[in-house]
């Protein structure tokens, strides 16, 4: 099973966006875990400080840093993909017919895509 | 397939006032964006919508919120796509579908302007932050700089210093920009200001560590010892899908409207701060109200009529 973890906040308006992305993306494989881990928590701050995290919504992958802000959602299958292929031996993704994110192969990071020169 | 009567694009204050309105006008409407809120969820402290003395911006979001909706407002939150407005039906597609509307109210808002200086990339999300609420508590008992003159960035000084952090204030010129009542606040805190002084660089191994700032009149550089860099230096208006679709700008890539916040797109209109609106919720909001009304005179065909009340 393949475990990703979003560290949230209750007063962080991205927070909910980034657990939509992530567990839309999640429904497309059968063997993903994904856990919302509140930082206003003891059990949060803990794991937050041990980790080095200063922004939310900071995605875990397998309890590694994978990304800070809402995930780009083609980045976050491809490295979901490699840790089952890391875990289990073969690719188990299960493709979605409602798949719910079209991305055109484009960046899509919500957070960083708001900021503009 | 459904052809909803208003699409509103933009789920902050003016799309949701433009929902609330439109819907109790009868109309079938749908509110279509990414953040409930947009940037007015971002507001951790909101003491100038009237009627209410003190909130904050994701309390505020979920009262408009429910409002619309208690009228029959649809709320999708997705991801807005690409946009088809001309012809008597528009379409607008997103992540999750694709919606037909009669009238298209865009309400998109604008995002955080970057200051584009070293190190502001490489270290977002370690120590470089665009939202207070956010990021800020990862900061407490630690020196942080806001960058900026505005009410967004005095605002997030004051945040920033209740909950425990050791705020300086950096800004361009020798005066803020800031409401008068929050300079006051501001001015009576003890959070240390540098005037006339912009960010050159920041700098860090895995983290902020520093920051170099210059001074615009003397030129003089220095270098300060910080964990953390909020950045509030304005907006960018989202203007990029409407654009596309053939709607105009203005010189200052501001939506262009008239008095009915009309487009020169037939059935489209453009609300908020992407209108170059003063960028405060009311306004917004208030807009919003003025879109969803002239949409509904347009949908029902009284435009150029005489009413007792005189001509539409």
């Amino acid at each position: 099973m393949v475990k990703v973890e979003i560290l949230k906040t209750h007063t962080c308006p991205w927070c909910p966006v980034a657990s939509e992305v992530v567990k839309s993306i999640a429904r497309e494989y059968e063997n993903v875990d994904v856990i919302e881990t509140f930082l206003e928590t003891p059990e949060g701050a803990e794991k937050a400080k041990k980790l080095g995290v200063t922004s939310v919504p900071t995605i875990l992958v397998e309890g590694k840093i994978f990304s800070v802000g809402v995930p780009d959602p083609d980045e976050l299958r491809k490295a979901i993909e490699d840790a089952v292929v890391r875990s289990e031996g073969k690719n188990k993704k299960v493709p979605n017919s409602f798949h719910s994110f079209n991305v055109h192969g484009k960046r899509s990071c919500v957070r960083c895509s708001l900021f503009v020169s | 397939m459904v052809v909803y009567d208003v699409a509103i694009i933009g789920l902050g204050p003016a799309g949701m006032t433009a929902g609330l309105f439109a819907s109790r006008r009868g109309l079938k409407t749908v509110i279509i964006g990414e953040v409930p809120g947009g940037q007015m969820a971002l507001a951790h402290v909101v003491e100038n919508y009237p009627g209410v003395e003190r909130i904050s911006g994701k309390e505020l979001t979920e009262i408009m919120k429910k409002q619309c909706e208690k009228f029959g407002c649809e709320i999708v939150v997705s991801r807005v796509t690409d946009l088809e407005l001309k012809g008597e039906v528009k379409k607008v597609k997103t992540d999750t579908g694709e919606f037909l509307a009669k009238c298209v109210i865009l309400a998109t808002g604008g995002r955080h302007r970057k200051l584009n200086v070293e190190g502001e990339d490489k270290f977002l999300g370690k120590g470089v932050s665009y939202c207070a609420s956010c990021d800020g508590p990862f900061f407490k008992g630690k020196k942080v700089m806001v960058i900026g003159g505005s009410d967004s960035a005095v605002t997030t000084a004051l945040y920033l210093k209740s909950i425990g952090c050791d705020v300086t204030l950096v800004h361009r010129r020798d005066s803020l920009r800031a409401e008068e009542a929050n300079q006051k606040k501001l001015f009576e805190s003890d959070i240390n200001i540098l005037w006339d002084s912009v960010v050159e660089r920041i700098n860090g191994d895995e983290k902020v560590e520093s920051v170099v700032i210059k001074n615009v009149k003397t030129g003089e550089t220095r270098e300060f010892e910080t964990a953390g860099i909020f950045i509030e230096i304005g907006m960018v208006p989202t203007v990029e899908l409407a654009k596309k679709s053939g709607v105009e700008t203005d010189e200052r890539n501001f939506i262009k409207v008239n008095r009915k916040l009309e487009t020169n797109v037939k059935g489209v209109y453009a609300a908020g701060e992407i209108t170059g609106c003063i960028p405060q919720i009311v306004v917004a909001a208030g807009e919003g109200a003025v879109a969803a009304t002239n949409a509904y005179f347009y949908l029902k065909g009284v435009y150029g009529k005489k009413t007792d009340w005189g001509t539409i």
